[in-house]
């Protein structure tokens, strides 16, 4: 064995690189492991010290066997992995561990750029390769897109029509009951199974990304590659040679054959953001692309065939870049096979409660701020008016500038931030000193039927209530208080005056949506008028007590402290 | 004593380092010690004509020195390890010398870099 060397006698042993020990402190705060398979400890060494700014902890193996037993027990999130190893060659291994975890990012460590075998992998699904020696910031960008794709890939998208806290915990969440969006999450549904071309539409920040990841998770690809790319975030020849990969010498900085997006992703689903920003001539070999499944790599003439399912998004007029010759008609209608539309926000307004309560919830998590018990209610009223241009991800955005800033339990208005205060130039009713806590339903009702005094009824609101807000709210006034803060102690009783409102707003899923607001309503008015006993309101109702607790978990009712229900629509 | 820090393509090898002295000082040792013994089992390969260890050891000496920058060593543990892969054990036993040759220059220079210290990396 050699002095200091890692020693491949102890196969099964997974060593921890001793320059990279994580201390307790460390070990909180790191949320993926990088595995590196490779026997030479210098290469161990490079990787971790290049690795060390992506905060991520780095573990070394140096066999086939130790590596496997690595996977299985860390769960890591990307693999690099030697091409020669002791006893079984990289090749092997990469095929072994695609059998234990399809999605796993492997990238091959290579002595030799141009080494057919590492094209080969790739052809295979590894994610990439890296040449030695190694350039330790090129190494670190590759990772780091690696971890990314990891991401994407992995974690889920929730989607949530309940008052479950726990709901956005597990990944990536996408809230929302307001019809606009069921009708996104049904379409979802429609076509992930489909082997179809799907563009997504909405503005900036509504979420189009996680459309694409739900299509991708719930579609028949799952197990395949998930990859996305950014087609503003490159130049054009960037860009080109990112999608498609180049040949060596195919211009001055490619010093080596680059393997592609619609390569890499070969049976998988491959997400293209901001397509209207992609030049004709990327345009034109993306259509051929959707056409034949071929394409050369940029400085080659050799076609390549793959069978990749593109998600398209953009929040650009398509059809006006189309009338104007910036986007070729051809590929708009290739692309347009299925259109999924987000709304934005400010065409949502009753999802902004939810989204609030799941943001808070996350956001005061990962910030470290449990005392944070919620928002008062002239701050939900300034959140729920304020347009939010910048759709959820502003949302977010808010969400996190207000924990940071606040120094009490409450998020008031002065912990918001000047852009939200500064939107209200028109007297806002008086507010009291309630407070909306996201643990719960925004709206609210306390068991003491006396609690309900003050609350404007659903039936005294504007008419659309599905869309109040800053933009449907009449001279720019802020909403009553009670819808405002969501506050209003029950569902709506009227349902006449929802009907219409729903019937204005082009509803095509009218019944179920009528029958779901009485059923609502009867539910938590009974549920008050039982003290939130489930066995008496079953007896008041008439129906068994299992029936009772399946529909308090339907509308999430929440009865903790307060009997909850959603806000109205 | 003659002066091999020439064998080192030092500005290089930092570059790919992110100008980081003291990882290019302990890679460099690292290597000082592993590299003589990695030939050492490549000349045993060799000589037993076990062509599966001997290209493994050739692959992993070309990448041990690229590593450091030793260029020149680099390439003659390629050649070798090319030739093995053909199945040319005599003309890899032949290259052998040189090889030994080259490679101890090149750890000479590696240790006179590290003897330089930091001033090195500015040079």
């Amino acid at each position: 064995m050699l002095p200091g060397m890692i020693d491949g006698s102890h196969s099964n042993m997974i060593r921890q690189l001793a320059w990279k020990t994580p201390t307790i402190e460390s070990l909180k705060t790191v949320t993926s492991t990088v595995l590196v398979i490779d026997d030479d400890r210098t290469i161990l060494l490079q990787i971790s010290r290049a690795l060390e700014p992506l905060d991520v902890h780095v573990e070394g193996v140096t066999t086939a066997q130790a590596g496997l037993e690595a996977i299985r027990t860390l769960k890591p999130s990307v693999v690099l992995l030697d091409l020669v190893l002791p006893q079984t060659s990289g090749m092997e291994l990469f095929q072994r561990i695609k059998d234990l975890d399809r999605r796993l990012p492997v990238v091959f460590i290579t002595a030799d750029a141009a080494s057919e075998s590492a094209i080969g992998a790739i052809s295979l699904g590894a994610y990439d390769y890296v040449a030695k020696p190694l350039h330790l910031a090129q190494l670190q960008q590759l990772v780091s897109k690696a971890l990314e794709t990891r991401r994407l890939m992995s974690v889920p998208v929730a989607v949530s029509v309940t008052d479950d806290d726990k709901a956005g915990d597990q990944g990536d969440f996408f809230v929302g009951r307001s019809p606009r969006m069921l009708e996104v999450f049904k379409e979802i549904g429609r076509v992930a199974q489909q082997n179809v071309t799907v563009l997504v539409r909405g503005e900036s920040g509504t979420g189009k990304e996680l459309v694409a990841r739900a299509i991708y998770q719930f579609g028949s690809r799952s197990t395949r590659p998930f990859m996305a790319v950014n087609c503003a975030a490159l130049p054009d020849t960037l860009l080109e040679s990112e999608l498609f990969g180049h040949e060596k010498g195919a211009f001055t900085s490619a010093d080596r054959r680059r393997i592609g997006k619609f390569e890499q992703c070969n049976g998988g689903t491959l997400f293209l953001d901001e397509v209207g920003d992609m030049s004709p001539l990327t345009q034109g070999k993306v259509l051929r692309l959707l056409q034949e499944q071929r394409f050369e790599r940029v400085g080659s003439n050799d076609t390549i065939e793959t069978n990749v399912r593109l998600v398209a998004a953009t929040n650009r007029p398509l059809e006006q870049m189309v009338q104007d010759g910036r986007f070729r008609a051809d590929l708009f209608y290739r692309l347009n096979v299925v259109t999924i539309s987000l709304p934005p926000l400010r065409e949502r307004v009753e999802d902004i409660p939810l989204l609030l309560k799941y943001s808070f919830s996350r956001a005061r998590r990962e910030l470290d701020k449990p005392d944070v018990e919620g928002l008062s209610p002239d701050a939900l009223a300034l959140l729920m008016a304020y347009p939010w241009p910048g759709n959820i991800r502003e949302l977010q955005s808010v969400v996190r500038q207000c924990l940071l800033k606040c120094t009490g339990p409450v998020i008031v208005p002065d912990f918001l931030p000047a852009a939200i205060l500064d939107y209200q130039a028109v007297p806002r009713e008086e507010v009291t000193n309630r407070v909306f806590f996201p643990e719960n339903s925004p709206a609210s009702i306390s068991r003491d039927p006396s609690s309900t005094a003050g609350v404007r009824p659903l039936s005294q609101l504007p008419e659309d209530s599905s869309v109040a807000g800053a933009a449907h709210v009449p001279n720019g006034m802020l909403p009553t208080h009670a819808q405002a803060s969501g506050m209003s102690d029950l569902p709506s009783s009227d349902i006449g005056q929802l009907i219409e409102a729903r019937l204005q707003a082009g509803s095509t899923n009218l019944y179920a949506e009528a029958l779901e607001m009485m059923e609502k309503y009867l539910l938590t008015r009974v549920l008050q008028a039982s003290q939130a006993n489930q066995s008496k309101a079953a007896e008041i109702l008439g129906i068994t007590r299992g029936k009772v607790r399946d529909r308090i978990a339907a509308f999430g009712i929440n009865l903790d402290k307060n009997v909850s229900i959603d806000p109205p629509r | 004593m003659t002066d091999y820090r020439h064998e080192i393509d030092f500005k290089s090898m930092m570059e790919r380092l992110g100008g980081l002295w003291d990882l290019a000082e302990e890679l460099a040792s690292m290597t000082i010690t592993d590299a003589p013994i990695v030939l050492g089992h490549l000349k045993n390969s060799l000589a037993l004509e076990d062509l599966e260890s001997a290209h493994r050891h050739a692959h992993s000496l070309k990448g041990l020195v690229a590593t450091v920058g030793c260029t020149r060593c680099e390439a003659t543990a390629s050649r070798i390890e090319k030739l093995i892969a053909a199945g040319d054990f005599e003309t890899s036993r032949a290259l052998l010398p040189e090889l030994t040759i080259q490679l101890d220059q090149s750890l000479q220079g590696l240790k006179q870099i590290i003897d330089d210290g930091q001033s090195s990396s500015q040079s």
